[in-house]
């Protein structure tokens, strides 16, 4: 792995088209949709068009799961966890590949990983749960934890933040702003169901606050890391 | 793709371009969010450690023993209830005018006209094989146990039907003055609930219990329409009621049942493997395995509901009934995660034992009474107390199941009034008059422990409303009324 260094432009990936369009005027909707354009040929190797397909594949699974036939039901979690795999494949290839994490990086991620897959492989639930839900599960935490990572380093990256401590901390902010809404939602659950003790019981739903906290939290670097991140972007493509 | 294996950083431009098409990462961010929050889920529930396969195994293996033992058709009362039930000419007009209602009512001159007895011609082959069903003491509904909850069970409704239709037969013959043939069909609906309870399922054992009050009901109306004077005929209803209903030994039966259909419901709902074939009770239900997400919670819940039917289930065996208002608290203090399943099957279960109580209660009212009447034909005077009946007609005085407290006696010198029909239009009620002043009440306390004066809400008598309108306690006692004592002349 390379130490994290100020990436230099290549000057044959510079789309010329901008440089061109700039000596003619052209209107506002015009520029925008050109510069979307543009943006849409700048991203080759990361589109995500490509796993878009997934949308489909998704909803087939969903469709599938109401259909009262029990072997067209067995490969509902097949295709569901099939999907996951792709989009883990997808960001652990933007994230080793493309992004070129350093050492520690790689490190903290993996142990990241370690630990969550650690905690859900041991825990006695995943016995109950059942084959299909373990190979939904377990690469979901995977593809979470490299998503993260990726929006983390690229926001890192936009905002010319080089730093090891820095990156680390926007690796792990990418970590909790894509998990805030889960966190923030299950801790509602918890909140507002508390009082259901058959449900909730006393020592799940003293939980909900650590998990709302972390969701707030989540939200806020989110959005201020986020802005930032996409007012530097901004800065960066459509400069003249 | 040839960047893909190029170890090379890229150019930040296109970060900046891939960054800034966030709307085409919303849908994993979304899909990733359901995803997240049953990973989350599942790491905070955690569950329980019990291997789903094996448990659904051992349940169903379980479920499959308490088939009863296959009967061959030569003795197989349920071809005979078959062709009994294919012979039933039903009556085609409202319930309120059928014979059916009114085998329990006072029904003036309803059982001397003709209806009736064109009624009853029609059913005579259908009423006779009834009565042979029922004289063959086993009977095998051919149930698939292992459906579980999802069983079918038609011969229920069935059996019900039947049973009023002897009941019309029984009131019929007592209204011709032959006992020996009523009290015959009194003892053939006592057969059908044994019959019906065959199987250990507590929908049997309630239909059962039904089936018992229709026939205690018959005696009772008999007894104050119809009543007879002799002491063998008498004798021959005391004979038919008997005194076989034994609470916790039904209630224990039950319950042993249940606690293996509702692990073996609780496992089949978790299980994949019936997605392959293998018949379980959701399965059978066409409930996909992975609904509404039990398998989170599935270890918790089973060792809770588990846990609960065991403490229930000895209760039981040691004698004690199940308060019901205790259930909440046991599920509670068992509790180690969400206790959905438990927290919708138990609390119902629990009651079972009241149902089986009440039942037997009757049992002892009805035979208390037929023993006064009893004393009566021989004496030919009223007793003054119970205590009067024991040794002679009753082995002591018969004590309450609910609260162990002897049988009390009360004449009731305003009768009572029957419960009208739901009015139809231009029909005044049934009794505008209180029937019977000077009828002898026989009867517990019920489950409430106070003394009702021998009322019960759920009977079929109109009761005058409770001079403090805000008690919740309704009138629970468990009785028999006997009509007021007419002295016979004496014979020269």
């Amino acid at each position: 792995m390379n130490a994290a260094s100020p990436a230099p432009e290549s000057p044959a990936l510079k789309p010329p088209a901008i440089v061109q369009k700039q000596a003619a005027p052209e209107g506002r909707v015009a520029r925008w949709r050109r510069c979307r354009r543009e943006l849409k040929l700048s991203a080759a190797g990361f589109d995500l068009q490509r796993i878009l397909p997934l949308a489909g594949f998704l909803l087939s699974a969903f469709g599938a799961a109401v259909v009262p036939n029990a072997t067209v039901q067995a490969v509902v979690p097949w295709m569901v966890a099939a999907s996951v795999l792709l989009i883990a494949i997808y960001f652990g290839h933007i994230l080793f590949f493309r992004l070129q994490c350093s050492l520690l990086e790689f490190c903290v991620i993996i142990a990241a990983l370690g630990n969550l897959e650690g905690l859900l492989l041991t825990t006695p639930g995943i016995f109950s749960v059942g084959r299909d839900w373990v190979i939904v599960l377990a690469p979901l935490g995977v593809a979470w934890l490299f998503y993260g990572a990726v929006i983390g380093l690229v926001q890192a990256e936009l905002c010319d933040r080089r730093g090891t401590f820095a990156r680390l901390f926007h690796i792990a902010a990418g970590w909790l702003s894509t998990g805030a809404p889960a966190l923030l939602a299950l801790g509602a659950i918890l909140w507002f169901g508390r009082n259901e003790k058959r449900v909730i019981t006393p020592n799940l739903a003293v939980w909900a606050i650590p998990m709302l906290v972390a969701g707030a939290l989540g939200i806020v670097l989110r959005f201020w890391i986020g802005r930032a991140a996409s007012r530097a972007a901004k800065e960066i493509s459509f400069q003249a | 793709m040839p960047e893909t294996s190029v170890a090379k950083p890229h150019p930040r431009r296109m970060l900046a371009a891939w960054y800034l098409r966030s709307l085409d990462r919303s849908f994993i961010s979304v899909f990733m969010t359901f995803g997240l929050v049953l990973l989350f889920a599942l790491l905070l529930l955690r569950g329980g450690a019990d291997d789903v396969e094996s448990n659904l195994r051992k349940t169903r293996a379980d479920v499959l023993a308490l088939q009863p033992e296959t009967v061959d058709d030569a003795n197989n009362a349920m071809l005979d209830y078959q062709g009994a039930n294919a012979a039933i000419v039903r009556f085609s007009g409202q319930w309120t005018d059928s014979p059916e209602y009114f085998a329990s009512r006072s029904a003036e001159g309803y059982f001397a006209g003709q209806e009736v007895k064109t009624y009853l011609q029609q059913n005579a082959a259908a009423i006779q094989r009834l009565l042979q069903a029922a004289d063959k003491p086993r009977c095998d509904w051919r149930l698939n146990y292992a459906a579980g909850y999802a069983m079918m069970l038609p011969h229920l409704s069935m059996l019900r039907s039947d049973a009023r239709l002897l009941s019309v037969y029984a009131r019929e013959c007592a209204h011709q003055r032959d006992h020996t043939e009523a009290a015959h069909a009194i003892a053939a609906m006592h057969a059908i609930a044994r019959h019906a309870e065959r199987d250990p399922l507590l929908i049997c054992g309630l239909v059962s219990i039904a089936i018992d009050g229709i026939a205690d009901q018959t005696i009772e109306s008999i007894v104050l329409w119809e009543t007879p004077t002799s002491a063998a005929d008498i004798e021959s209803y005391r004979k038919s009621a008997g005194l076989y209903r034994k609470w916790h030994e039904r209630a224990l039966r039950t319950l042993e049942c249940e606690k293996r259909f509702a692990l073996y419901t609780l496992d089949g709902m978790v299980n994949e493997s019936q997605l392959n074939g293998s018949a379980s009770a959701t399965a059978a239900l066409g409930v996909p395995y992975y609904v509404g997400g039990a398998i989170f919670w599935y270890g918790a819940d089973r060792r809770c509901c588990l846990k609960v039917m065991n403490d229930i289930i000895e209760e039981t065996r040691a004698g004690k009934r199940t308060h019901d208002d205790t259930i909440n608290a046991r599920i509670e203090a068992n509790q180690t995660g969400p206790a959905i399943f438990t927290t919708l099957l138990l609390p119902s279960l629990g009651r079972s034992s009241d149902a089986f109580a009440r039942n037997q209660e009757q049992a002892i009212a009805t035979d208390a009474a037929l023993a006064w009447l009893l004393f009566r034909a021989k004496y030919n005077r009223e007793p003054k107390s119970l205590e009067e009946l024991a040794p002679e007609f009753l082995a002591a005085v018969p004590h309450g199941v609910f609260h162990d407290l002897p049988l009390r006696v009360r004449t009731d010198t305003s009768g009572f009034r029957e419960k009208p029909p739901p009015l139809k239009t231009g029909t005044a009620p049934l009794s505008a008059a209180p029937l019977l002043p000077g009828i002898v009440r026989i009867y517990t306390v019920g489950k409430n422990g106070q003394d009702d004066q021998g009322l019960c809400a759920n009977a079929g008598e109109e009761l005058k409303p409770k001079p403090n309108a805000n008690s919740e306690i309704e009138e629970d006692d468990t009785g028999f009324r006997v009509p007021p004592f007419k002295e016979r002349e004496a014979t020269r």
